[in-house]
């Protein structure tokens, strides 16, 4: 699953958040199809996207879009 | 060398910055500019200098934290960005030439009008507030106020400021230049919807750093435009915080070396304050038993920031400038500090007068010097 943000101001307070919570992720390129954003996001198993989704919400980080993937994480 | 002029830029800095600042440009490749290591390496510096600073401040979103090259462009983006057709603004008479210039030219551009808080015969707090609200006007916008004089050493009552510029609807800023890293500021109990800072004063950081913060809700137009590694498709300046007022590439080893210094204070801070006001507490009390030298500002350390402003009777300050730094080897600031109008205040315009400020690193064996120094000048 990847999640893209409005900058990367954004993009790398998320990244923050989830390293302070030991959560697996990676911050990747992506290109401008997929968004118009910062040309980063962060990857993440969709598994374990509600305690992302909590993690976010207790530092009011807020997710442009979550893009479902195909791909393997 | 004896250097008594941090108000100007603190000298020296941590040892943290220096070796911030080196691996940096060693390491470090172009913030928010893609997705490589160096890239994301640098863009993390930023956010960490930003949160460093939203704690040090108490501001609740690092975001609006804009990173500019120093005080006077952030007090500039502050203004410029804020500030209509019409608008006024109340100043103290304490304003440096980086707030005073900037109004005068927007009085010749916009028709922006500004008017000085009468402060002359202030004692107190309610005075001083009570000076600032007999100048508001139907059409003000902004209370923007220096945290403390650059040349009178004074602080202004920032909180009670803040209240009255809350309660009159009016956009609060404050000019932290010689402040930030000394005295404690809380943007949020302070109420302030812009607070303009410098990198290199008491943050102990590089020159060439400084930032504005402003309120969320707060319009506020960009002062220049351009790429900000975001929104890239789009041919308008993005709105979202910090991009929409900080294009092109950030002074990153700068930044990185303000991180540090910023580091440092949230880590000394009560000490910074307690050995200023030792130091000068020290000078203050030599000063005030000399009949010959006329000094300004409070008597009271508490009631100031690192710095005190004299004036000898038998010697110009220039000339005293000039002899303290060729024959004791100590530095000092003389003339009009950027500051006519607190000159003005203090009928130094056309002589000035000579400034000591003092730094966390200053020692007091270095203001014994000085008071000996003096002690020989005024005496033959």
């Amino acid at each position: 699953m990847l999640l893209i943000f409005n900058n990367v101001h954004e993009t790398l307070s998320a990244e923050k958040v989830l390293k302070e919570k030991d959560i697996v992720h990676k911050v990747v390129p992506v290109p401008p199809h997929v968004n118009e954003g910062c040309g980063l996001g962060i990857r993440i198993d969709a598994k374990i996207k509600q305690s992302v989704l909590e993690a976010f919400n207790q530092k009011q980080i807020s997710v442009e879009q979550w893009i479902e993937e195909e791909r393997p994480n | 060398m004896i250097y008594l002029d941090n108000a100007a830029t603190s000298w020296p800095k941590p040892e943290s910055v220096y070796q911030t600042v080196e691996q940096t440009i060693r390491n470090a490749g172009n913030a928010g500019r893609g997705a490589n290591s160096m890239s994301l390496a640098a863009s993390r510096i930023l956010i960490e200098a930003r949160m460093l600073l939203a704690e040090l401040f108490n501001i609740p979103n690092s975001e609006r934290i804009i990173f500019t090259q120093n005080v006077t462009e952030a007090l500039n983006l502050a203004l410029k960005g804020t500030l209509n057709a019409g608008d006024h603004v109340v100043i103290s008479p304490y304003e440096h030439n980086s707030v005073v210039r900037v109004l005068e030219y927007l009085r010749a551009e916009l028709d922006i009008t500004y008017s000085i808080a009468p402060l002359y015969s202030c004692n107190s707090s309610y005075d001083i507030v009570a000076a600032f609200e007999s100048v508001i006007q139907a059409n003000t916008k902004m209370i923007c106020v220096t945290h403390a004089s650059n040349v009178l050493g004074t602080i202004l009552p920032i909180h009670e400021l803040g209240k009255l510029a809350k309660s009159y609807n009016l956009l609060f800023l404050v000019d932290a230049a010689q402040t930030a890293g000394a005295i404690p500021i809380d943007a949020q109990a302070m109420e302030i919807d812009l607070l303009a800072f410098t990198g290199h004063k008491g943050l102990l950081g590089p020159q060439g750093t400084g930032g504005l913060y402003v309120k969320k809700d707060v319009l506020i137009k960009p002062l220049i435009h351009g790429g900000t590694g975001s929104r890239s498709a789009k041919l308008s300046q993005p709105d979202v915080f910090p991009d929409a007022l900080e294009s092109g590439t950030r002074n990153l080893a700068g930044i990185a070396g303000l991180a540090a210094g910023v580091r440092y204070c949230l880590e000394h801070m009560p000490e910074i304050r307690s050995h200023e006001i030792l130091l000068l507490e020290k000078l203050l009390t030599y000063l005030q038993q000399q009949p010959h030298i006329s000094m300004y500002g409070p008597a009271k350390a508490t009631e100031r920031v690192g710095l005190v402003t004299f004036n000898l009777d038998k010697m110009s300050a220039d000339e005293l400038g000039y002899v303290l730094e060729t024959q004791y080897n100590i530095a000092t600031r003389t003339g009009l500090h950027c500051s006519p109008l607190a000159h003005q205040t203090i009928a130094t315009v056309d002589k000035g007068a000579i400034r000591i400020s003092v730094g966390p690193f200053t020692t007091e064996l270095e203001l014994n010097q000085l008071i000996a120094a003096l002690e020989e000048i005024t005496c033959c």
